[in-house]
């Protein structure tokens, strides 16, 4: 008999933890996707913009149904508020559920909030439980809810086409700063070392799809509602200026972050032919070094190549002159482009490759001297760039054709 | 001849391994839960050394909380106390005990219950989450201290497999991130030395040991059954240090109320597989729930040998409420919480706890040793 009535209490108790307490259940909640924030300094008011999966138009596409194709499968839809959480709390005001943040995957930032101070804008998603700092971070040079409302003809929702955009960027050329928030909340901690947050530009209205409703089959001339290239310099919480494509990749090379990049050089024997090689591997270290007892910083880059476009002609060796002679201008084009990065942020007082925080680990007594004059030390510091490249490979072809054959 | 007057109620005996398990779990639980190493002081980047020193200093401690337990195998501390000091003192210095785990169990129960409801249950009654947990605890010693042991056998794989999948799919980003744990030491000893002082006293929990060493199988070895458990959590005490320090930075580590937590929810192993707190809480859970349940066992039988009753088991239940409402009513908040594991509060109290009876009792068996009687004798 005990036992019975021990068994039915299990059972009882085991019908309460369907739910938690107060029945939150998923299927009434709407899951955000991605967030834009944006920020009006004349107003002073943050502008949220979220982007939430439709259930609704989700649903019917995956049964293949045609009758519900009306709805878009997702959804953007913005608010107002004095800082960023009474903006999340405002979305409520114009939607009809309840909204989910924890699958939030791409966090947007505009570049008017980037220049005001983002501390604000991220404290928050450190500590409320929903937000998970393991989202992607970009700073957007255009209007937030165009990119938000923008379609991906590949993808099924926006949030989904940013952040595969700037997974196949980071991938394919190294054009990104991929962080996720966690690393830039570190990263802003840390002494002797600045932000840098990717960034995304929102294609100008006359470029964007020209009707994506209206048109039959004209799919052909939609055109990309973003492009992902580029950084924002930050000094301290604030953005002080962009980077180009070329500083960006020079940012991944001294960090040694990239992945694959494109570097287009001339051949040795003919100025006017350009071989193009894709660099596949990367590594980079530095360490501060004393020259005379003055304080310099190396940086020792190691690459690996392959040759992709050869229009040239030039007998493929190994350890022959003519390859030396490749890989020393490989190696020339990368030093060039950390340089430029080095003297963007010279330039912008953002220490963005964190040589100040390199010093502050291996030398934290001297670090200590000049933490306070940094940037005026580091305006003149010597930083030698070591790159050392190797080809290796040249695809699926050895030598190129003859010249005579090609004429 | 006053110690044979209590009949032993139990002759339960558990192996020195569940000893271990039981031991390991309760300790790693508490000191990963809001990593005292980096929160406590200002260790920063070094936690991970504080946490390598705790375990000298802690060891140190385990010996004096042990020492005398291997000394009298057979008996509690409340039995030992008496003979060593006579009966009512004996009895009175036991409660000290019974008041540290007391605060201990409450302490422990409060931070899992104040976790559950930062992180997931942000609606639900505080006193709900702390008594599911202290019945849970109170069913367990009721069945005794052999079905606790089996407990932890069971769940001790589930809990160091949950926390070393935690640490293993931090390995990315610690690598990425593993600047953050430089300069190393480059702030002298002081640092570590203050951040090891919390993860030390902490040691507290092992009071446990004074009423459990009797019940193990070779009541001799227990100190070393101790010895071990805390250097296996000390290890892992370390890792987690490591991986916190790295990957949360140690400026924000030291600033998360739970930093292990925090670790886990910005893991992204995959674009599918993220969300991994599930397994850090889990082992959180088995933690606590061990934790609580020999902490409870042993506080009812200091309780029934101490006012000379039989059956310890009458005492669980009116026990377990005033665990439970202490749990509930002795912190205000998480600020409270956090505000008295300050080293300049938790230092001394637990010293206390440690120190008082224990040195009392150890002058008064160093006494006899030297005046030639046996210590076994009234």
């Amino acid at each position: 008999m005990r036992n019975r009535i021990a068994i039915l209490i299990v059972i009882i108790m085991a019908l309460s933890l369907t739910g938690c307490w107060n029945r939150r259940d998923p299927e009434n909640l709407a899951h955000v996707h991605a967030t834009g924030l944006d920020y009006d300094p004349g107003t002073g008011m943050y502008h949220l913009t979220v982007q939430m999966a439709n259930p609704v138009a989700m649903g019917d596409q995956d049964a293949g149904q045609g009758g519900g194709g009306e709805k878009k499968p997702y959804w953007a839809v913005s608010a107002s508020g004095r800082f960023p959480f009474e903006t999340m709390r405002s979305l409520a005001e114009y939607t009809s559920r309840e909204l989910f943040w924890a699958h939030n995957k791409v966090l947007l930032l505009s570049e008017r909030l980037a220049r005001h101070g983002v501390y604000e804008a991220i404290d928050v998603r450190e500590r409320e439980r929903q937000l998970r700092p393991a989202s992607q971070v970009a700073i957007v040079d255009g209007d937030i809810r165009k990119l938000m409302e923008a379609d991906f003809p590949l993808e099924e929702t926006g949030a989904e086409g940013i952040a595969r955009q700037i997974t196949t960027t980071r991938y394919e050329r190294s054009l990104f700063p991929a962080r996720t928030l966690n690393e830039l909340l570190s990263v802003l901690a840390q002494p002797g070392v600045d932000m840098f947050i990717g960034r995304i530009e929102v294609a100008e209205a006359a470029e964007m799809a020209g009707g994506q409703t209206g048109s039959d089959s004209g799919t052909t001339n939609i055109q990309p509602p973003a492009r992902v290239a580029g950084g924002a310099l930050f000094k301290g919480d604030r953005m002080v200026g962009w980077a180009d494509e070329r500083q960006t990749i020079g940012w991944n090379y001294a960090t040694g972050r990239s992945f694959r990049s494109t570097v287009l050089i001339t051949d040795p024997v003919d100025d006017k032919t350009e071989i193009g090689v894709e660099i596949t591997q990367l590594d980079s270290r530095m360490r501060p070094v004393f020259v005379d007892g003055d304080l310099g910083i190396e940086v020792v880059i190691r690459a690996e190549g392959r040759i992709q476009n050869f229009p040239g002609y030039g007998e493929l060796v190994t350890e022959s002159p003519y390859i030396k002679s490749l890989e020393q201008r490989t190696a020339e084009y990368i030093r060039n482009t950390v340089e430029s990065t080095i003297t963007l942020s010279r330039e912008l007082e953002s220490d963005i490759i964190g040589f100040g925080n390199l010093i502050y680990r291996k030398q934290p007594k001297l670090w200590k001297e000049i933490e306070d004059r940094w940037y005026e030390v580091f305006k003149d510091i010597q930083i030698d760039i070591k790159v050392d490249v190797n080809i290796r490979h040249s695809g699926l072809t050895a030598s190129p054709m003859a010249p005579e054959k090609r004429r | 001849m006053a110690a044979d007057n209590f009949p032993k109620t139990t002759t339960e005996k558990i192996a020195n391994r569940q000893l271990l398990f039981m031991l390991f779990m309760m300790r790693t639980t508490v000191v990963i839960a809001f990593l005292p190493v980096l929160t406590s002081a200002d260790a920063l980047q070094d936690a991970w050394a504080s946490a390598i020193v705790s375990f000298f200093t802690s060891a140190l401690l385990v010996l004096i909380i042990g020492g005398l337990g291997i000394r009298f195998p057979e008996l509690t501390i409340v039995e030992y106390a008496q003979k060593l000091i006579g009966k009512w003192p004996g009895r009175a210095i036991c409660l000290i005990i019974v008041w540290a785990l007391l605060v201990i169990v409450a302490t422990d129960t409060r931070i899992y219950a104040e976790a559950l409801i930062t992180g997931f249950l942000t609606e639900t009654p505080l006193p709900l989450i702390v008594f599911a947990m202290v019945i849970a605890g109170s069913t367990a010693a009721y069945s005794g201290l052999e079905v606790i042991g089996r407990s932890a056998d069971l769940l001790f794989p589930i809990f160091i497999s949950a926390i070393l999948l935690s640490l293993i799919f931090a390995i990315p980003e610690f690598t990425l991130l593993k600047r953050n744990l430089e300069p190393v030491l480059a702030r002298g000893v002081g640092p570590v030395l203050r951040g090891a002082l919390v993860p030390t006293i902490i040691i507290a929990q092992y009071l446990c040991l004074t009423m459990i060493i009797p019940a193990t199988n070779q009541p001799k070895k227990a100190l070393g059954t101790a010895l071990w458990a805390l250097a296996g959590s000390t290890a892992v005490l370390t890792l987690v240090a490591l991986a916190v320090t790295a990957i949360l930075g140690p400026d924000r580590g030291s600033r998360s109320v739970f930093p292990f937590f925090n670790l886990v929810r910005t893991l992204q192993i995959s674009e599918f597989l993220e969300r991994v707190e599930i397994l850090a809480l889990f082992a959180w859970g088995f933690g606590i729930f061990i934790g609580v349940s020999v902490f409870m066992y042993c506080g009812t039988r200091a309780v029934a040998q101490v006012i000379g009753l039989h059956d310890y088991r009458a005492l669980i239940a009116p026990l377990a409420v005033i665990w439970g409402t202490f749990s509930v009513h002795s912190y205000q908040d998480i600020f409270q919480i956090r505000t008295y594991f300050d080293a300049r509060i938790v230092v001394p109290f637990n010293l206390f706890w440690i120190l008082f009876p224990m040195g009392i009792l150890w002058a008064a068996y160093g006494i006899r040793r030297l005046t030639g009687r046996k210590p076994n004798e009234e």
